[in-house]
């Protein structure tokens, strides 16, 4: 049995196409990403998925049971942290923990047991008579996912976990998260870090204007775009608009900068090794360092999406927003 | 069936029970909780020559029908506003019963609210109420009819404000002619059907025959089921505003 079995799922909103007729499975054990830019669904398929929105048509299995037809049955068994849920700040860690148990009917001793070992592994036991309100976004995101945990579920799903997290939260996350899949529970992630989707993710969805548009594994959606080759140089010196003369070279296809250095993508890696070396000749450049590179999962996305390194930007951005905006909470 | 009924119950009964914690103990409520009738009262009162007694029915009436349907109002839009309404959304609980949950809550506040400012006064006064029992009765079907109301305005606002308006512009015509102020006899007849059909009209008719025998108990027992159906109304409605907000 797939942990996850969706099958011509479409969202309207009103006229709006938010989510255009995709199918996919997760295997059981499977992590399993869908990444995105801004807007492109990922949060709506997450909604129809965890039973918060119905579909307007087709159709979902989630652990074996149809979430259009009993929306409860799965939440009991599955966890949801999703982007926008935030646990109680006005109960402490420990209430919100006992709240979230109590709607999942678990027994007193056991609830204390699961509670107690989700704060201890999530390092918050110690803070577990505070109120929420005064933990930071980090903080409450740990409490978030021990609410989604509390009841041992086979199958988490998680909407942006680490949207505008500090380093050290976001990566205790991840590591978590890594830990809690190698033990055996399924887990489903819509993220816009391209990166975050790399490390962790088995395999990943690359969503569309509301479209699956691939799905693979990392390396294999990686391996497809390897054909297009990536040097990485960097000059002694900065002259204007370096990268527009770059981008004019004949087996050049795009440049991108990227601080002091120029990523450049061609299909003829000898040729632009030799016309880098005759720009540098010309202009009166020194190169400190040139390198070759494997295309990164950005690319990959880059490719798929037609975003364009200004889009990325953005999008970590708002991630940065987000982050700002939390820290002013 | 009858074992999901029971651990649904239980499930609004936690739903209850945190908002009762979270909000009803916290001091803005409780300062609401005490002065809200109090000037409730004195608004009724004042200037119009009436005794504690004959006052008492409005008050009861007006507190019990102000206090549970707003307090609702409030908890909910405030949840979602800081984002824990989704948190209980990914609960194993259903709509209906997430909306039981908030009545319940609010239904105790309104109770609460309702029973010590009218038992003081009738205590202070010398007031012999009819029927104590049919009173405890009246209040508590009124706060749960009046709480389903609040529920369904809350239903699908986002910020306080935006069910607060509707709200008052429902509740505050409601006021004027449903027997509080005037004798319903006494107001043009189309306004007599429609003040049969507003529910604070049944509230304030069974709390004159608890609190002065005014009445019989026919009327009585057709205002409580008129309450019971007020409130299940209510409350599916709330429930499919509620999932129709989700979209």
């Amino acid at each position: 049995m797939n942990a996850i079995k969706a099958e011509n799922l479409t969202k309207y909103y009103g006229n709006f196409l938010a989510v255009n007729n995709i199918s996919f499975e997760v295997r059981q054990g499977e992590f399993f990403g869908l990444l995105g830019p801004n807007g492109a669904g990922k949060t709506t398929t997450i909604r129809m998925l965890t039973g918060l929105l119905k579909p307007t048509s087709g159709t979902a299995h989630v652990m074996g049971i149809d979430v259009v037809k009993n929306p409860v049955d799965v939440k009991a068994q599955i966890g949801v942290v999703s982007e926008t849920a935030n646990p109680y700040p006005e109960m402490t860690a420990w209430d919100n923990l006992m709240f979230a148990a109590s709607l999942h009917d678990i027994q007193k001793k056991e609830r204390k047991e699961q509670a107690e070992n989700l704060l201890k592994l999530l390092g918050i036991y110690n803070r577990r008579n505070e109120k929420v309100e005064n933990f930071s976004k980090g903080l409450r995101k740990r409490v978030a996912i021990a609410m989604a945990l509390i009841h041992d579920p086979s199958l988490l799903f998680l909407d942006e976990p680490t949207a505008g997290l500090d380093v050290q939260s976001a990566r205790m996350i991840r590591e978590f998260l890594r830990r809690l899949n190698e033990r055996g529970t399924t887990i489903f992630l819509t993220t816009h870090y391209i990166e975050e989707a790399d490390m962790l993710c088995d395999r990943i969805a690359i969503i569309k204007n509301g479209k699956i548009i691939a799905l693979d594994s990392p390396e294999n959606l990686k391996s497809a775009k390897r054909r297009e080759k990536v040097i990485e140089v960097s000059f002694d010196r900065y002259v204007a608009d370096v990268e527009k003369s770059i981008a004019k070279l004949s087996t050049v296809s795009r440049v991108k900068k990227r601080g002091d250095k120029i990523r450049i993508y061609t299909s003829n890696f000898p040729k632009t090794i030799q016309e880098i070396s005759r720009f540098a000749e010309e202009n009166d450049l020194e190169i400190v360092s040139i390198n070759t590179l494997t295309p990164t999962l950005e690319d990959v996305f880059v490719q798929l999406t037609g975003l364009s390194s200004l889009d990325i930007e953005r999008m970590e951005q708002i991630g940065r927003l987000r982050k700002l905006r939390a820290r002013g909470k | 069936m009858r074992k999901n009924t029971v651990k649904n119950l239980r499930k609004a009964a936690y739903i209850a029970w945190k908002d009762v914690r979270i909000y009803y103990f916290s001091t803005p409520t409780v300062m609401m909780g005490l002065l809200f009738p109090v000037l409730m009262f004195l608004t009724f009162w004042i200037g119009r020559g009436l005794s504690v007694s004959e006052a008492l029915p409005g008050l009861a009436a007006l507190t019990v029908f102000f206090g549970s349907s707003s307090i609702g109002v409030t908890t909910l839009a405030l949840e979602r506003t800081k984002g824990t309404f989704d948190t209980q959304l990914a609960m194993p609980v259903s709509l209906l019963t997430i909306i039981l949950g908030k009545t319940i809550a609010s239904f105790l506040y309104g109770l609460t609210i309702t029973i010590i400012p009218v038992g003081i006064l009738a205590v202070v006064s010398h007031h012999q109420v009819a029927s104590p029992l049919l009173l405890l009765i009246s209040i508590a079907f009124s706060a749960i009819a009046s709480a389903g109301l609040g529920m369904i305005l809350s239903a699908s606002a986002k910020h306080v404000h935006e069910a607060m308006t509707p709200l008052n512009i429902i509740r505050i015509p409601m006021m004027f002619i449903s027997g509080i102020f005037a004798p319903i006899t006494s107001l043009p007849a189309i306004l007599q059907y429609i003040a049969y059909i507003m529910p604070l009209t049944h509230m304030v008719s069974s709390l004159q025959y608890a609190l002065l025998g005014l009445g019989n108990i026919q009327i009585f027992l057709i205002n409580m089921g008129a309450l019971v159906l007020y409130t299940m109304l209510f409350m599916i409605i709330a429930a499919k505003r509620l999932e129709n907000s989700l979209e």
